[in-house]
């Protein structure tokens, strides 16, 4: 059997893979707290050339052709992005390997770099999706003072300052670190959960681990270059045009054996 | 006998398809990080004398009539071990190998494997392990052999593999001659030969990008193909030839 166009559809898929990453990469290229992925190519297992498709000499009796390319989800880059100014007191970046920790109305703490919360209405501090931020609450928000400013501290200690002038300690936002950022599942809209079993450490219970800075009325922008974004659509193209290119020369063969009559 | 020229073209013909399957086995990995391209080589098969006892003077006797050949064969598969361009990604788990060297690998059966790709990540027990999930073999201060662990994403590789600034290290390892490899797939390679512990030049942050030249892989693909059209002429001239010898020849 003549696997000259299977393995040349496989490159395609893999080449269109990528492709939808690449895509995915350059939309989220000013969503604040994303961090890039990466999508990579990766050969698959092979066939040895069988004795009944062809003549084999001695010592190619071992040989072998792969059967193509996948493209793998290789990893996540959680490297650091650049923190820039924001004007809201519940904006915040972490600078560091920390994460922040949003409740969702079901309960299930999920991880994120967007520092991007707000205050509503009912007092609660929440996401734009309106996940809860996961923090210890010393004075519940209701009853935090009106009118002052609250103020968080790069340990996450939050205060404010009353009418009388004394700071008043509110409560600390809680910073969560898994032993290894490789470990975290992706949920979607830049949140990630640990995987089951696994070690997830926190600011509260475990705060001589590292956890990073947390920086006020700022927010982290994504982490994704561009530049290289484009260069590796390039790529990513040029690898497509060669893989159809070795589709229609096997298809081209095929022709010529229906022809031979 | 035109017979056996039909079995010769067909022959060849076979080679040709084997040969763009591997054409497109390479374009298909062009992209591939750490790939190495692979050649099939194909020659001539063993020249065979043949007689005849041919009719006439002499009838009786054998005659040499010289030596012919049944056509072509796939000699070998050569795999091309040049080194890839190095692609700078940023991440502490990509390591690529500039000069000669392989990383080893543990595979499910404890032997070990080679690769040339370093595009590692970090496996739920903190172990460095390949994209397929074997674990990726150090070497600690007192040279025993077995795998990385990596604690808080703190990942530093010099460039002679030495892990965090202490003793433990990358093991890599290279190999007297290259033509033994049997390919495993996923760019792993294994060996009966015995290897030795090489020092490599590891750059970290980088992966080498594949080896494969997609000129060099178009020009063999049209290469293949036209020739696979020569072939199949060849091969309907002496289908012509066998038809008037059947039909017309045999009719007066």
């Amino acid at each position: 059997m003549f696997n000259g166009l299977r393995i040349g559809s496989s490159g395609m898929k893999t080449a269109q893979n990528v492709m939808d990453n690449v895509a995915d990469q350059i939309s989220n290229a000013s969503t604040s707290g994303y961090k890039e992925k990466q999508v990579d190519f990766s050969e698959l297992l092979v066939n040895q050339i069988s004795k009944s498709q062809v003549e084999l000499s001695e010592n190619a009796q071992a040989s072998a052709i792969n059967a193509g390319s996948r493209a793998v989800i290789s990893k996540t880059d959680f490297s650091q992005g650049v923190i820039t100014p924001s004007e809201s007191s519940f904006h915040m970046a972490l600078e560091g390997r920390g994460f922040f920790g949003v409740v969702s109305q079901q309960g299930e703490l999920m991880l994120t770099r967007n520092g991007a919360f707000h205050q509503n209405a009912d007092s609660s501090v929440t996401d734009d999706s309106g996940n809860r931020l996961s923090m210890d609450c010393y004075v519940p928000p209701a009853q935090w003072p009106q009118g002052s400013e609250v103020c968080i501290g790069a340990d996450g200690a939050v205060t404010a300052v009353d009418e009388q002038g004394n700071v008043l300690q509110l409560g600390k936002v809680i910073i969560y670190a898994p032993e290894n950022s490789d470990e975290l599942v992706s949920l979607g809209e830049g949140r990630y959960a640990q995987k089951q079993g696994l070690p997830l450490y926190n600011s509260a219970d475990n705060p001589e681990r590292g956890y990073g800075a947390l920086r006020q009325k700022a927010l982290e922008s994504s982490n994704v270059d561009t530049i290289k974004s484009m260069t590796d659509m390039i790529m990513t193209q040029r690898a497509y045009q060669v893989n159809a290119k070795s589709i229609t020369t096997a298809d081209d063969m095929l022709e010529v054996i229906n022809t031979i009559v | 006998m035109i017979v056996r020229s039909l079995y010769n073209i067909s022959r060849q013909m076979n080679v040709l398809q084997e040969k763009q399957e591997n054409n497109a086995a390479n374009t298909a990995n062009v992209n591939t990080p750490g790939f190495k391209y692979q050649e099939l080589v194909q020659s001539a098969m063993q020249e065979l004398e043949i007689c005849n006892h041919a009719g006439g003077e002499g009838d009786n006797q054998k005659q040499q009539l010289g030596s012919i050949n049944f056509g072509t064969e796939i000699d070998e598969a050569c795999i091309n071990f040049s080194q890839g361009a190095l692609k700078q990604t940023g991440l502490c788990t990509d390591m690529a190998i500039s000069g000669s060297g392989f990383f080893a690998v543990e595979l499910e059966d404890g032997t070990m494997g080679f690769t040339r790709n370093g595009n590692f990540r970090i496996d739920d027990s903190n172990q460095l392990v390949t994209q397929e999930g074997y674990r990726v073999l150090g070497t600690d201060a007192q040279g025993n052999v077995r795998g990385i662990t990596v604690k808080n994403d703190s990942l530093t590789v010099d460039s002679k593999g030495y892990i965090n600034g202490t003793q433990e290290k990358v093991m890599t390892v290279d190999f007297a001659d290259y033509g033994a490899f049997e390919l495993k797939g996923g760019t792993l390679y294994v060996t009966g030969q015995s290897f030795q512990q090489a020092e490599a030049g590891i750059c970290q942050g980088c992966l080498e990008a594949s080896n494969v030249s997609m000129l060099d892989e178009m020009v063999r693909m049209m290469e293949v193909s036209r020739e696979f059209e020569s072939n199949q002429r060849a091969l309907k001239v002496v289908n012509e030839t066998l038809q008037k010898t059947v039909n017309e020849i045999g009719r007066n």
